[in-house]
C-alpha cells in the first residue's frame, strides 16, 4: 500500500526553496494512511464551520430557524409547566409529612371520603405525631363590592394541631378557633374582589361563605387550582356548620411526623397496617398524582405537545433548508473532494457536523431569550415561569435532535455529487 | 528541463528510478483489455473497447483524439472515479476491476486530479484549498500543512496571493492553486483532463509547463488529456484516440 513513500525522495516541487536547493524535503505522510477518524471529525467540524461562515446572510437565517424554534418551544413547555403546577396549588401548599387518601380519589376537587377513624389509626405507628383530617368542598364566596358570587375551594382541618402549614396560616390560628372565622386565600383570582385589599385596609370583616355570614381573620397564600379560582381555609367545627356532611368521614388525612423520623419507612409501615381503603403518600406523590390527572385526563398537555412539535417541525425544514442550498450549491466541489479521496462518509460528517453548529449557535441565543421571556411573562401574568436545568437540557437535545435529523435528511443530496462528472 | 527524463516510453524504467510497485512490469498504469459501454440494453453504446494502455513511472502521456473518442471516460476510469465493467486496470498497484468503494477511496487520494474548470472551494483562502489534499493524511499538523501549501503555492508562482479567495485570482492564477492542490500530497500519479480549455494561450502553456517541471523533479507520471496542440510539447509520448480505441502511439521528440 506504501509504493509511494518508499520511493526515495527527490526534491519535491521547489527546490529553490530550500537554502542549497538540495536540503531533503521532510517526508510527506504515507499517501494511503488516512486522518484517524477524531482527527478527520475535527477537520470535517472545521470545513462546515468555514463554509457556514462564508455566507453570513444564509447563516443567520439558519441561526433565527433553530431559535425560533426553541423558544416556541421552550414556551410552549413554560406554559405547560406553569400551567399544571398552578393546577395543583392547593395541594402543593398544603404541606405535611404523609397523607391518607382514598384509593379512588382521582382529584382533589371530586374526592372519595375516607373514614376518619384512619387518622386514628395511623396514629398507633411510633413515629406519627399528628394526625389532621382534611374536609373538602365547594362553596360559593360573596364578592364584598359587586355582591356577586363565585364558587371557591373550601378547606376544614383542626387547626390547632398544627400538622397542615399553610403560608400565613400560623399566626392565625387563636382567631380561626372562634366560632363563624375564616381564613382567604390572598393569591384567589380577582373574581371574587378586592377581599385581601379590603383586609388589609380595614382589619378584620365580614364575608359570605355558602349561605352563611363569617368573620374574615386574616389571609392565607395557596393560589387558585384548576379544581377550584379561590380558597377558604376554616376550622372543622366552623366547617361543620357550613356543611352537613357524615362526620365520620374525611376527604384527606395529613400525617405530621415526630422529627427526625423516616418518611419513606413510616410510608411503608402504615400501608402494612392499614386496610386497603386507603392509600399512603407523601408530599411529593400526591401532588404529582394531581399534576398526572389534569396532564393526562384533559387535552392542555396535547395543545402544548402539539405547539413544540410545530416548532420543531418548522426549524428542522429551516435547517433542512439551508443545508440542502448548501450542498447543492457546491455540487461541483463536494464532488472534487470526492475525487481528491474524500469519503462519503466524511461528507457526511461536514454536513451533520453544519447542523450540530446550528443547533448549538441557534440555542444559546434561543435560551438566552427564552429566559428573557419567562421573566417577562411571569411578571405580566403571576405564572411561575421559571427554567429548571432539565427542562434547559431536554430542549437542547430536541434541538440538537431536530438539526441532527434535518442533517440526515439533506445529507441524501450529496449522492448526486458524482466524481466522475467532473472531468 | 529534465532532459533525462523524456523520450522514453518503452517498458525499461527510466534509468535510475526504482519502481514504485516492485515488480517488472509494474509501472504506475497498466490497463488491459478494457471495454467499457454507458447505457443499458438497447441504448447501450460501447466507448472503449479493448484499450490497453501503460504509463511507465515519471512519464508525461498526453491522450488526445477527436471529441466523444473515450478519452475522458478513460481517465475516470483510471482515477477510480467510475466502476470498470471489462478489463484489468492496475493503477498504483491497486488493480481497479472488483474493487471496494472504500479501496478506490484511497486509491483517489494517491492520485492528484486537474480538472477543466478549477473547482476550488470558493469560501476557502488558496492556501487552505491546497492543504484540503493534505488534511487527508494523518501525520502532519495543522502548521506544517499550511506552510507546505504555502511552498507549493509558491512553486506554481503564487507567492503572493496565498490567503486570497479563489473569486479574487484571475483563471489562470485560479487553475495554477489546482495544480498545486493536485501536487502537494505528492501524489503517486496526476490524471488531468484539458486543464487548459478554460484558460488564454499564454496562462494555459504556464499553468501545463509548470505541471511538467514540478512532475519532472518529483518524478511524478502524468496523463494528460488535451486537444490543445500547443502543449504538446510537454510530453515524453502521445498517444491518440478514436472510437474508443487507441490508433496511435507517437514518442515525442526529445
Ligand atoms: N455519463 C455518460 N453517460 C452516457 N454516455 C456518456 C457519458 N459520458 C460520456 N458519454 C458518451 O461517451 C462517449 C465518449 O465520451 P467522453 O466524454 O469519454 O469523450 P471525450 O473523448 O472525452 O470527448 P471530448 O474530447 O469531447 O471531451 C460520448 O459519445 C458521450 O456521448
Ligand atoms: N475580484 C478580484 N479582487 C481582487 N483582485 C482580483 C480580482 N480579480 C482579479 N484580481 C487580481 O487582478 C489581477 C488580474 O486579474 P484578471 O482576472 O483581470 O486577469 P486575466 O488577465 O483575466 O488573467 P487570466 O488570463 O489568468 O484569466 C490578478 O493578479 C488577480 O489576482
Ligand atoms: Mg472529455
Ligand atoms: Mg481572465
Amino acid at each position: 500500500m506504501n509504493e509511494i513513500a518508499k520511493k526515495p525522495r527527490l526534491l519535491a516541487w521547489a527546490p529553490e526553496l530550500n537554502a542549497g536547493g538540495a536540503a531533503p524535503v521532510a517526508p510527506v505522510a504515507p499517501a494511503a494512511r488516512p486522518a484517524g477518524f477524531g482527527q478527520g471529525l475535527v477537520l470535517a467540524v472545521r470545513l462546515a464551520w468555514r463554509q457556514l461562515l462564508s455566507d453570513r446572510a444564509r447563516l443567520a437565517t439558519a441561526m433565527a430557524g433553530v431559535m425560533f424554534a426553541c423558544v416556541l418551544v421552550f414556551m410552549q413547555l413554560g406554559f405547560k409547566g406553569a400551567l399544571f403546577d398552578s393546577a395543583t396549588n392547593m395541594l402543593a401548599a398544603m404541606r405535611a409529612d404523609l397523607f391518607l387518601m382514598h384509593p379512588m380519589t382521582q382529584a382533589s376537587f371530586r374526592p372519595e371520603r375516607l373514614p376518619r377513624a384512619r387518622a386514628w389509626q395511623a396514629l398507633a405507628d411510633p413515629d406519627v405525631a399528628q394526625a389532621v383530617p382534611i374536609y373538602l368542598e365547594q362553596a360559593t364566596v360573596r364578592n364584598p363590592l359587586t355582591g356577586s358570587r363565585r364558587s371557591a375551594q373550601v378547606i376544614g382541618l383542626d387547626i390547632s394541631v398544627g400538622a397542615v402549614e399553610f403560608t400565613g396560616l400560623a399566626p392565625l390560628v387563636g382567631a380561626l378557633q372562634r366560632p363563624d372565622t375564616v381564613a382567604f386565600d390572598d393569591r384567589s383570582r380577582p373574581e371574587f374582589g378586592p377581599i385581601g385589599r379590603l383586609f388589609r385596609e380595614n382589619g378584620p370583616y365580614h364575608i359570605q361563605v355558602g349561605r352563611r355570614d363569617f368573620e374574615l381573620v386574616g389571609l392565607v397564600e395557596i393560589g387558585p387550582s384548576f379544581g377550584a379560582d379561590g380558597n377558604v381555609v376554616m376550622n372543622e367545627t366552623n366547617f361543620r356548620r357550613v356543611f352537613s356532611r357524615n362526620p365520620g368521614m374525611a376527604d384527606l388525612v395529613a400525617l405530621k411526623l415526630r422529627p427526625g423520623a423516616d418518611p419513606v419507612a413510616a410510608q411503608a409501615r402504615l400501608r402494612a397496617v392499614l386496610p386497603e381503603d386507603v392509600v399512603v403518600l407523601t408530599h411529593v406523590e400526591l401532588v404529582r398524582g394531581e399534576r398526572a390527572y389534569w396532564e393526562t385526563g384533559t387535552p392542555i398537555g396535547f395543545i402544548f405537545l402539539f405547539g413544540s412539535i410545530m416548532g420543531l417541525v418548522v426549524g428542522m425544514v429551516i435547517v433542512y433548508q439551508i443545508l440542502f442550498a448548501d450542498i447543492a450549491g457546491h455540487l461541483s466541489e463536494y464532488a472534487t473532494l470526492k475525487a481528491m479521496g474524500y469519503s462519503n462518509g466524511y461528507l457526511s460528517r461536514v454536513v451533520l457536523g453544519a447542523a450540530v453548529i446550528l443547533a448549538v449557535i441557534g440555542f444559546i441565543p434561543g435560551f438566552g431569550l427564552s429566559v428573557f421571556l419567562y421573566d417577562f411573562v411571569a411578571g405580566a401574568t403571576f405564572l411561575p415561569l421559571h427554567m429548571p436545568f432539565d427542562r434547559a437540557l431536554n430542549v437542547f437535545l430536541l434541538i440538537f435532535g431536530m438539526c441532527f435529523t434535518a442533517g440526515l435528511l439533506a445529507m441524501r443530496k450529496l449522492r448526486d455529487a458524482n466524481p466522475a462528472d467532473m472531468f | 528541463m529534465d532532459a533525462a527524463m523524456g523520450g522514453n516510453s518503452a517498458p525499461p524504467m527510466p534509468p535510475g528510478r526504482p519502481q514504485p510497485g516492485g515488480a517488472v512490469g509494474d509501472g504506475p498504469v497498466e490497463l488491459r483489455g478494457i471495454t467499457f459501454a454507458y447505457g443499458e440494453g438497447e441504448l447501450r453504446r460501447a466507448v472503449l473497447r479493448d484499450v490497453d494502455l501503460r504509463v511507465a513511472a515519471g512519464e508525461i502521456v498526453l491522450l488526445t483524439g477527436p471529441s466523444g473518442s473515450g478519452k475522458t471516460t478513460l481517465l475516470t476510469l483510471i482515477g477510480a472515479l467510475r466502476g470498470m465493467q471489462e478489463g484489468s486496470a492496475r493503477v498504483l498497484g491497486q488493480e481497479l476491476m472488483g474493487a471496494r468503494e472504500s479501496q478506490r477511496v484511497a486509491l483517489r487520494g494517491r492520485i492528484g486530479f486537474i480538472f477543466q474548470s478549477h473547482n476550488l472551494l470558493g469560501f476557502l483562502t488558496a492556501r487552505q484549498n491546497v492543504a484540503m489534499s493534505l488534511e487527508l493524511h494523518a501525520g502532519l499538523e495543522e502548521a506544517a500543512r499550511l506552510a507546505r501549501a504555502a511552498e507549493m503555492l509558491a512553486a506554481v508562482g503564487l507567492a503572493d496571493h496565498v490567503d486570497k479567495l479563489p473569486a479574487k485570482l484571475s483563471g489562470g492564477q485560479r487553475q495554477r492553486v489546482a495544480v498545486a492542490r493536485a501536487l502537494v500530497a505528492e501524489p503517486g500519479l496526476i490524471l488531468a483532463d484539458e486543464p487548459t480549455a478554460a484558460l488564454d494561450r499564454v496562462s494555459g502553456q504556464e499553468v501545463v509547463h509548470m505541471l511538467r517541471d514540478l512532475a519532472r523533479r518529483r518524478g511524478t507520471p502524468i496523463l494528460l488529456v488535451t486537444h490543445d496542440p500547443r502543449i504538446l510539447d510537454i510530453a515524453d509520448r502521445i498517444v491518440a484516440m478514436e472510437d474508443g480505441r487507441i490508433i496511435e502511439m507517437q514518442e515525442a521528440r526529445a
